[in-house]
């Protein structure tokens, strides 16, 4: 069936078909998982803060302004959980959290196998600089690398200006890519012993 | 999503791959969709203002009314509009108020049952319009 886009289903939930929300959230999920799953770093945590998300925003679809994006307004409320839970529980996670960790595993045998390694060693190495950084900073990196969001609409759903998003995204870049080079050094470093 | 020119030549996108997000896990729209069945229907704001704002408005209205028209039809008597205000403060005595409980005295059980009736049936009608326009969103 044809997605008949964001507004179409928020009218019918709120002429009180709960059902058309399915549609709504099939949509979405993906996206808004990810978020979490990038700031929080922990599968269960996100699913729980993308599964809140979506009861906030069930609850207060009555008071959503039918001329902005859903999904700006739904990655809003995933964000800002997302943010406050880490805040407030300051859990320290686990490498074996991130996905694509699987440097150990990387195999040479043909190209293909070779060019995946490859994507899943940077992804390993992409994770362990996410870890380093602080939660905002993975928020931010989430939606402007991932989510492919321009700095207008990260302003929406973190309500940071212009300028302080750019002057941190630049930091938390700046950041991640010292964290990247100094973990390639040490890999090198490694593996030059093992041989 | 067209972006600004500044990150353009971004080492950091080496090692990001958009494409590769990160999914819901299975199951995730029907266990969320078990959750959303138990919350109430959400409603419009405009509607949530009605709802929450009708009764204290329509008591209000009532209320300014039937005071409005004590002071203005005031009692049998009454030659003009403004003469029962004009007595009402002339009435007024400080710092004691002269109050006549002779009224009270006279009033016999006849006129009070009578009385009691009206109220009652004027409190009913009220109860049962209020109760017709809000018991369908209370069910909801």
């Amino acid at each position: 069936m044809d997605y008949k886009g964001d507004i179409f289903y928020i009218r019918q939930v709120l002429e009180g078909k709960t059902i058309a929300y399915t549609y709504l959230v099939d949509q979405h999920k993906d996206h808004a998982f990810n978020l979490a799953f990038r700031i929080c770093g922990n599968r269960e945590e996100a699913e729980e803060i993308a599964q809140d998300a979506f009861i906030k925003a069930y609850k207060s679809l009555g008071n959503f302004k039918m001329r902005s994006s859903f999904a700006t307004w739904l990655y809003r409320i995933v964000y800002n959980s997302a943010i406050s839970l880490i805040r407030t529980r300051k859990k320290v996670i686990s490498l074996e959290d991130f996905p694509g960790n699987t440097a150990d595993s990387m195999s040479y045998s043909d190209n293909e196998a070779e060019t995946k390694a490859e994507e899943e060693y940077r992804n390993t190495l992409l994770n362990i600089a996410l870890q380093k950084i602080s939660e905002e900073e993975k928020g931010l990196i989430s939606l402007y690398y991932f989510e492919e969001m321009t700095i207008d609409e990260i302003s929406a759903v973190t309500g940071l200006n212009k300028s302080t998003i750019k002057v941190k995204l630049f930091r938390a870049r700046q950041k991640m890519l010292e964290i990247i080079q100094e973990t390639e050094n040490r890999n090198k470093i490694h593996y030059e012993k093992a041989r | 999503m067209k972006k600004p020119g500044k990150f353009e030549d971004d080492i950091l996108r080496k090692y990001i791959n958009p494409r590769k997000i990160e999914k819901a896990p299975e199951g995730f729209t029907g266990r969320l969709m078990t959750l959303i069945q138990i919350e109430k229907v959400p409603v419009k704001a405009a509607d949530k203002f009605r709802i929450n704002y009708l009764v204290p408005v329509i008591s209000g209205t009532v209320a300014v009314l039937l005071v409005v028209s004590a002071i203005f039809l005031g009692t049998a008597e009454n030659i003009t509009a403004y003469d029962p205000v004009i007595r009402f403060l002339d009435n007024i005595r400080i710092p004691f108020p002269d109050i006549k409980f002779d009224y009270f005295y006279n009033i016999t059980i006849p006129r009070l049952i009578s009385y009691l009736a009206i109220g009652f049936f004027v409190l009913t009608l009220f109860d049962r319009v209020l109760n017709s326009l809000f018991y369908k969103r209370n069910k909801q």
